[in-house]
């Protein structure tokens, strides 16, 4: 189910992310899976989660077990994987990085099931390492990051251009 | 030099004051048709010249000039000269029982479509005010209303007018947002007084 290009190179992607510490996969799964996956996802039951000082969105529990994802993401960071939880953003939906909570240093596996987005639109999610360097994920259908986290991160805010709605599976 | 710059209406502070410390969720003002209405004008007509900078981050979404204290324009130098003038932090320490220091923070701000402020206090070092000197009329549709919250809801709303003066006092409660500008551009200039 993951696109055999990232199987057959696993050991230049390792490489990859153990110099650069983030590391994204463009067509993560093949594209019938992904379908599938996507599916379950927009029928989930989401609901909505504000405190407007900290965040704006929707949240939804998903079952999702894979023996050889687990075994990729295992073997690339090291990192077991969780049960995922689902998040949908849309507009004036946001979070922010918040000051009172001093995330642990870890790695971060977030996979993105938004079938078409512009930047303008927001929603990009931004590591901020505290010294004024930023990684930005980008909205990308199909798409897996993982991700050393060095500092916090937020959601860019989702503004009135965002058209349709941003799911994001996070592991 | 308070005849020159402010609408004759509003030249008894006293009345105000009742008003302001009364008002919820937490002390404010929202007074319209404050400033002789030609010298805003020109005001807004001199701030269109000076240059705006992105200011972006997890917070905010906006454009703002540099504090005006730097800027060449005349108009605005004695705008802002007016705002940091003894006689006016007297008249809005009769309105709300507060001393200020004689510096203040001053910058235009021009939110365009899309652009928006998250909810936040304001508290840092010694603000004591936030003001807001409007420059455009919005309608509530437009967005770009200062929301004032109470808990986790909004308890106020600011709409834009051309020549209303608003300002709220800065506490742990002061928690406020700039609603997202929808296809027109919102114009102020904005800033706060200080303790003393």
């Amino acid at each position: 189910m993951i696109n055999k290009i990232y199987l057959n190179n696993f050991e230049k992607i390792k490489a990859t992310f153990q110099k650069e510490g983030s590391i994204t996969f463009i067509d993560f799964f093949q594209e019938d899976f992904f379908k599938i996956l996507q599916k379950d996802v927009e029928t989930l039951n989401f609901k909505k989660e504000k405190n407007p000082t900290a965040y704006s969105y929707s949240q939804a529990n998903y079952l999702f077990r894979s023996k050889e994802f687990s075994k990729f993401v295992k073997k690339l960071s090291g990192r077991n994987l969780r049960r995922p939880i689902a998040y949908l953003f849309e507009w004036k939906d946001y979070t922010i990085l918040n000051d009172q909570i001093k995330s642990k240093t870890g790695v971060d596996i977030v996979f993105d099931l938004t079938e078409y987005w512009q930047p303008e639109w927001g929603g990009m999610i931004i590591y901020s390492d505290g010294e004024g360097k930023y990684i930005q994920i980008t909205p990308n259908r199909n798409s897996l990051t993982i991700i050393k986290r060095r500092g916090r991160k937020f959601v860019k805010y989702l503004n009135n251009k965002s058209q349709g709605r941003r799911y994001i599976l996070m592991f | 030099m308070l005849k020159q710059w402010i609408n004759q209406n509003y030249l008894a502070p006293e009345k105000l004051s009742q008003k302001f410390l009364n008002n919820k969720p937490f002390p404010y003002l929202e007074l319209k048709d404050f400033f002789i209405k030609n010298k805003l004008i020109q005001v807004l007509k001199a701030l269109s010249k000076e240059s705006f900078y992105l200011k972006d981050s997890d917070l905010f979404t906006f454009f703002q000039t540099n504090d005006l204290k730097s800027t060449k324009n005349k108009t605005l130098h004695n705008f802002r000269t007016f705002l940091k003038s003894k006689e006016f932090g007297v008249y809005l320490t009769s309105i709300t029982g507060k001393n200020y220091s004689d510096s203040i923070d001053c910058f235009g701000t021009i939110y365009q479509d899309t652009n928006y402020l998250l909810p936040h206090d304001d508290q840092l070092e010694k603000r004591k005010l936030a003001y807001f000197i409007y420059l455009t009329n919005l309608r509530k549709q437009d967005g770009g209303s200062l929301c004032l919250y109470k808990n986790d809801f909004v308890a106020a709303k600011i709409t834009p007018k051309l020549n209303t003066f608003a300002f709220f006092e800065v506490s742990k409660n002061s928690l406020h947002e700039v609603e997202e500008v929808i296809n027109k551009r919102r114009i102020t200039i904005t800033g706060w007084f200080y303790d003393q």
